[in-house]
């Protein structure tokens, strides 16, 4: 499968300070694919998710989003969304934190609702739209960043290590969320983990990353969403 | 009788004077914080959120000059508003307004630091959240302030605080005049030294109450933080 | 504690701040506050909390009053601080005036000076002839002195009086307070040593101290108290009308028999002139 690139990474070098962090000659990031991130920790895949959002800029090289530089480009930030490892929630109800990015692009107030409910749902958390967003478990929290994330139904899906510090039952939900989500294709997935075997099963390429260096791309088998039990006895509410 | 006791008959009873005093000393803590607080957040929040050359200086001076006497700030807005000063013709000094300012000055450094030091304590992650959501800065900065509620009222009640308990700016630029400018913290420095305890300490019970009752909800505002 | 609380708290701190100033009596005239810097032994023996009272209530004036020492006192009229002085420092007052800072200086009332000390009296000063020699001889026994080191009227004649016993004053015994007069007084009984004071400040304090009157009644120790406006052509801001509204008043009849019927503990504490 040929596709066009959704992001370009063109001599990318990020250091801080002397110290060099992250150096990738080239890497395309296709529409539509689903792309694992493998690597140790500190290998370099937060940094790598961050500059693909433009949450943080290059030191050297450049980044293109459809071709045009990324840093800057208010289609690159409506359109993807960055999930933390450990997510952040915003003060006050879970509502607030999924309705946040829907409120910033002017959804329609009854639309807004509805996607909060949907993606809500999606992740079994009907009954929590009222909790506050600061008194939940790493399992839920987790699952509430991603619902907020959904929600945006957004183009482009950059997530760290979606399933790390999680429950296992939160974990199960989220792998079946992002198997469906990558099937049913549409939606350009970047995740990284350091499970070789769940990121490869998930993804329709691997990219291994060792000290900051691109050291091998493989591609993956995208199978996990048929290998899964299709009900799991311990899944989620 | 005990100077103990008259103190709580004093307060028990409702003492007219000593009531006032206390309306006066609230009043203008009052009206001193709520000045405080526009420039105060906006500093505060300049100092935090956005990188500019000599940021670091500038929160340094800041904090430091949380930390100075009270009778200096008196004696440099004394010599402002002196009717010799350059603001002389507003009529200030030996006025509730002079007072008000002395202490909008002096809680200033307090609301600016305890604002800057709170909102950089909030973690990394929060603002490359609002970020990635793609909120614009001025949703940013609303969600901030939404975000660093408590420790705004926090900072705003430690001004409070500050403010109430001050004795230098109150008595140097009001002048301790009865029914007018007397407050709380110049009574109880007048009273003193005429030797006239009871008055003095049961305005000493109430001051305590005040600060106990400004710790508490610092303190709720704090854990709620946490 | 819950927001709701939290929220609760703060709007009721809020109400309680917002609780008005009141003591706004009468108002009347044009512009009603008149700013008066004091000595401490006017306010804080009680006098102008007596008869201020009468004159606000008849003429709707509401009278500020700033006790400070006299020097300061003084410098607050020049300044344009105040509208009006009234202290006891007769050279000082003269000078005042003579440099254009005031006008239209009346002569109010006095009372008088008194040397306080330990009621053993060890420098032995009850028998002196003078308040010269007094001064001499606690300076010669090397006695405590408490001095007010103010600038006030009293420091002021304290040292006019070291002036004319040929005594420079230094040295331990010798001890500069820059307090006001109470806890000067205060002071001196803690050490204990001698100290000059106003009668109207001692008569306020004396049932708080053991220190006794050693030595009084010298020409030397009169105590003379004037009232000058501050000067309206160099300070248009003042409040020229009601200085001269409140000195009027004082220099009244009613104003005069005012200050004459002030009694504390049962004893009359300025005299005036008339």
């Amino acid at each position: 499968m040929r596709s066009e690139a959704i992001l370009s990474v063109r001599d990318l070098g990020f250091s801080y300070g002397t110290r060099e962090i992250l150096s990738i000659p080239e890497l395309d990031v296709r529409a539509g694919e689903t792309l694992a991130l493998v690597g140790p920790n500190g290998s370099g895949k937060t940094t790598l998710l961050k500059l693909l959002n433009d949450l943080i800029r290059p030191s050297s090289g450049s980044i293109l989003f459809e071709g045009r530089p990324a840093a800057g480009d208010p289609g690159l930030r409506l359109r993807s969304v960055y999930v933390h490892q450990s997510p952040f929630l915003l003060a006050g109800t879970v509502y607030r934190n999924v309705a946040y990015g829907l409120r910033v692009r002017r959804v329609p107030e009854p639309e807004i609702r509805r996607r909060v409910e949907a993606s809500l749902d999606l992740l079994g958390l009907a009954g929590f739209k009222r909790r506050d967003a600061k008194r939940l478990s790493g399992g839920e929290t987790q699952r509430i960043a991603l619902a907020r994330a959904l929600a945006l139904e957004p183009e482009l899906l950059l997530l760290d290590e979606p399933t790390a510090q999680t429950d296992r039952a939160s974990g199960e939900r989220i792998r079946t969320v992002l198997a469906d989500l990558a099937t049913r294709g549409g939606t350009t997935i970047v995740f990284s983990s350091h499970d070789a075997a769940f990121a490869e099963a998930l993804a329709d390429r691997a990219a291994f990353l060792e000290e900051g260096r691109l050291v091998r791309i493989e591609p993956g088998r995208r199978r996990y969403a048929a290998d899964l039990p299709s009900q799991a006895p311990e899944s989620p509410v | 009788m005990n100077p103990f006791l008259g103190a709580l008959e004093l307060i028990v009873s409702g003492d007219r004077e000593v009531f006032l005093i206390a309306g006066t000393t609230l009043h203008f803590s009052f009206w001193s914080t709520a000045f405080s607080t526009l420039p105060g957040l906006a500093l505060g929040i300049l100092l935090a959120n956005y990188r500019f050359p000599g940021r670091r200086a500038v929160a340094a001076v800041v904090s430091s000059l949380t930390a100075l006497p009270t009778v200096v700030i008196g004696l440099f807005v004394y010599s402002f508003i002196s009717r010799s000063g350059p603001l002389g013709s507003l009529g200030w000094l030996f006025a509730p307004p002079g007072v008000v300012l002395g202490q909008t000055l002096l809680a200033l450094p307090i609301v600016v630091s305890l604002v800057y030091t709170g909102l950089s304590k909030l973690d990394a992650r929060f603002t490359e959240t609002l970020v990635t959501l793609g909120a614009g800065r001025l949703r940013r900065l609303a969600s901030t302030l939404f975000e660093a509620k408590y420790v705004l009222a926090s900072a705003l009640l430690n001004a409070f605080g500050r403010v109430t308990g001050e004795v230098g700016v109150s008595m140097m630029l009001g002048g301790n005049i009865r029914w007018y400018t007397r407050t709380m913290t110049t009574t109880i420095a007048l009273d003193t030294s005429k030797g006239e305890f009871e008055r003095a300490l049961s305005l000493g019970i109430l001051l305590l109450a005040i600060a106990l009752a400004i710790n508490a909800l610092v303190h709720a505002a704090v854990k709620h933080e946490e | 504690m819950n927001r709701k609380a939290l929220v609760l708290a703060l709007a009721a701190l809020c109400a309680a701040s917002a609780f008005a100033m009141g003591g706004k009596e009468a108002a009347a005239p044009a512009n009603p506050r008149i700013k008066l810097a004091t000595t401490t032994s006017t306010e804080n023996s009680g006098l102008l909390g007596y008869i201020l009272p009468i004159f606000e209530a008849k003429t709707g004036y509401k009278v500020d009053v700033v006790a400070v020492g006299t020097g300061a006192a003084l410098k607050l009229g020049e300044n344009g601080d105040a509208d009006v002085v009234l202290v006891h420092a007769r050279a000082q007052e003269d000078a005042f005036v003579a440099a254009g800072h005031g006008v239209d200086r009346r002569d109010v009332m006095y009372n008088d000076f008194i040397i306080l000390g330990p009621a053993s009296d060890p420098a032995g000063i009850g028998s002196a002839k003078s308040s010269t020699e007094a001064f001499s001889r606690i300076a010669s026994a090397g006695a405590t002195f408490v001095s007010r080191g103010d600038k006030s009227g009293t420091h002021v004649k304290e040292l006019d009086i070291w002036k004319a016993a040929g005594i420079a004053p230094a040295g331990t015994w010798y001890k500069e307070a820059g307090q006001g007069m109470e806890q000067v007084i205060l002071m001196a009984n803690g050490m204990p040593g001698y100290t000059l004071a106003d009668r109207g400040t001692w008569l306020a304090v004396k049932d708080k101290t053991s220190l006794k009157i050693c030595y009084q009644g010298d020409k030397g120790l009169f105590n003379p108290y004037g009232i000058i406006a501050v000067n309206p052509a160099k300070w248009p801001s003042a409040n020229n009308e009601g200085a001269k509204a409140l000195i009027a008043w004082i220099m009244s009849k009613e104003g005069l028999k005012a200050i004459e019927s002030f009694k504390l503990n049962g004893e009359q504490l300025f005299f005036t002139y008339k």
